[in-house]
């Protein structure tokens, strides 16, 4: 039993709560709410008790954050990206079940404190991310697709592997991983719209009308594909 | 011993399955393992409906061996309402695994739906106590099933707290109709930083609650001790499972491991214990080891 019972009417559990997640939160715990919440045991103070708990939460969500951004964290250096994070939080909480979840926003964050570069390169990372999160699937052979008498090629749709992700920044990203491990190339405004139509489920005749309105070489574009199905980003045809 | 009237079926030797490990899992189960726990949110779909890739992991495991689903983000202590959304995630996921149970955390994560993503402690308060209790039942309702709460271990106490722990737990067992996931190691952990006497939290939990039990190691700091699961099971942990075996019968124990990896062959010795702590202490009664395992006395004093 706790005897230490403060006189008065007890804390509603939403207010303890409330109070508790500024100590947890706060980059210097309020005297006067530490005292009122927290029992006092030596030989542990009341303060080193409640550090416990401050420091597991941030060190546990960063070390997340470090690993969903890497350019992000080499670009700015280990203390500014902890700090950066701090803010982040402070203006983004988590709402989410998975802490996997917790760096979604941080691109957008970036963007409207006018830090546009770092803004792009977190959109990218947090792709990368998403990219490996990725299920693997089995990738089909679809060499004998131009054996297909003509009508049923212009009506087959290819598909990409599940990792495929495209983004718009400051240059046309191709993101993918087929095995895991993600990576990224940057692509033409053609290449990415072409992408994107194949992501859509598209058929092949509404692609090749895209490339003759685009008056691309035919040789540039057999160059094209041949390449994504040897990385592995395209997986097969329907 | 006397063989207790069990709401929960007694799985034999579990793990906490990890990608670090899962390599081992992947032609046959190793032995001794029965079971394996699982975290919850780790294969949940996301809020914007990303299904997290190891699912087919699970579905596979799971044709050859029971999993239980173990939820870090309930947050069923939080003053806020339960999260639908979590809720019908959740709900998928079981209809997906098949889970032999599910368990979360006595705890809250956050409140004003925000998730600090740590597991924190409650006031034992009467309004705590029948918030929780009118939570898990509403969960178990939408569940259709009784859910497993886990004790967790804690740095802190409250000034308003108005019973212990386990005055707390053993009425929310009664009240919630639910439960309990025995962590042997938190109960430890926390006599150790709040000076109690681990037994006395033990004797007072009923013995057809405990559903499951968790074993783990710790870090010790001198002056208190965290919940680390980085570290081996130490000797003062595996005399309280010996005796938690011994008191509350055969129930599923498992071992988890969450940070400094060691090889297989460390965890599987400490998997072995467990099942030779199980197989010594049998329906039947305790057989003690050459004399090895303790009384509940030796226990307090060398505690």
């Amino acid at each position: 039993m706790v005897t230490d019972f403060p006189k008065g009417k007890p804390l509603s559990l939403s207010k303890f709560q409330q109070l508790y997640s500024k100590l947890t939160k706060d980059s210097k715990p309020d005297s006067k709410i530490l005292a009122t919440l927290i029992a006092k045991r030596p030989p542990l103070s009341s303060r080193s008790r409640m550090e416990i708990y401050r420091y597991a939460y941030f060190a546990r969500i960063l070390e997340v954050l470090e690993s969903d951004f890497p350019q992000l964290r080499k670009k700015i250096g280990k203390r500014p990206f902890a700090k950066l994070m701090r803010e982040y939080l402070a203006a983004y909480p988590s709402r989410y079940a998975n802490i996997s979840e917790v760096g979604k926003n941080l691109s957008v964050f970036l963007r409207k404190k006018k830090k546009s570069p770092l803004a792009n390169l977190a959109a990218l990372d947090w792709e990368m991310s998403l990219s490996s999160f990725a299920p693997s699937i089995e990738h089909r052979d679809f060499s004998n697709l131009l054996s297909l008498p003509e009508d049923q090629i212009l009506k087959a749709r290819l598909y990409l592997d599940p990792s495929v992700r495209l983004l718009k920044t400051d240059s046309h990203y191709l993101i993918f991983g087929p095995h895991g491990k993600a990576q990224f190339q940057t692509v033409t405004p053609l290449q990415y719209r072409l992408i994107q139509e194949i992501k859509k489920h598209q058929p092949l005749s509404k692609l090749l009308s895209l490339m003759t309105r685009s008056k691309i070489s035919e040789d540039f574009v057999v160059q094209w594909f041949t390449s994504w199905s040897k990385q592995g980003i395209i997986a097969g045809y329907e | 011993m006397k063989k207790r009237d069990s709401l929960f079926p007694d799985l034999g030797v579990g793990i906490g399955f990890r990608r670090e490990f899962a390599s081992h899992f992947s032609k046959q189960i190793p032995h001794p393992v029965s079971w394996i726990e699982v975290v919850t949110e780790n294969y949940m779909a996301w809020e914007n409906d990303i299904q997290p890739p190891a699912i087919k992991t699970l579905q596979r495991l799971r044709k050859e061996i029971p999993i239980v689903l173990h939820g870090v983000s309930l947050s069923i202590g939080s003053a806020d309402p339960l999260n639908p959304s979590y809720l019908k995630r959740w709900k998928s996921l079981i209809d997906a695994v098949e889970p032999a149970w599910v368990s979360d955390h006595l705890c809250w994560t956050g409140v004003n739906g925000e998730n600090l993503h740590d597991l924190m402690p409650l006031p034992y308060t009467e309004e705590a106590l029948q918030h929780v209790a009118n939570k898990i039942d509403q969960v178990q309702t939408f569940l259709k099933r009784r859910i497993l709460i886990e004790n967790v271990s804690s740095y802190v106490e409250f000034n308003q707290s108005a019973m212990t722990e386990w005055e707390f737990i053993n009425e929310l067992l009664k009240r919630a109709d639910c439960g309990l996931l025995l962590d042997v190691n938190n109960v430890y952990v926390s006599s150790k930083n709040h000076g109690f006497n681990p037994l006395d939290y033990l004797r007072a939990i009923p013995r057809n609650r405990v559903g499951q039990i968790h074993l783990a190691g710790h870090s010790d700091l001198g002056t208190h001790l965290i919940d680390t699961h980085d570290e081996p099971i130490c000797e003062e942990v595996w005399r309280l499972y010996e005796w938690s075996r011994e008191h509350f019968g055969p129930v599923s124990a498992m071992v988890e491991r969450d940070g400094n990896f060691p090889r297989w062959e460390e965890l599987e010795k400490e998997l072995l214990r467990v099942k030779e702590i199980q197989t010594e202490v049998s329906d039947y009664g305790y057989r003690l080891p050459q004399g090895k395992a303790a009384q509940p006395f030796e226990i307090s004093a060398a505690l």
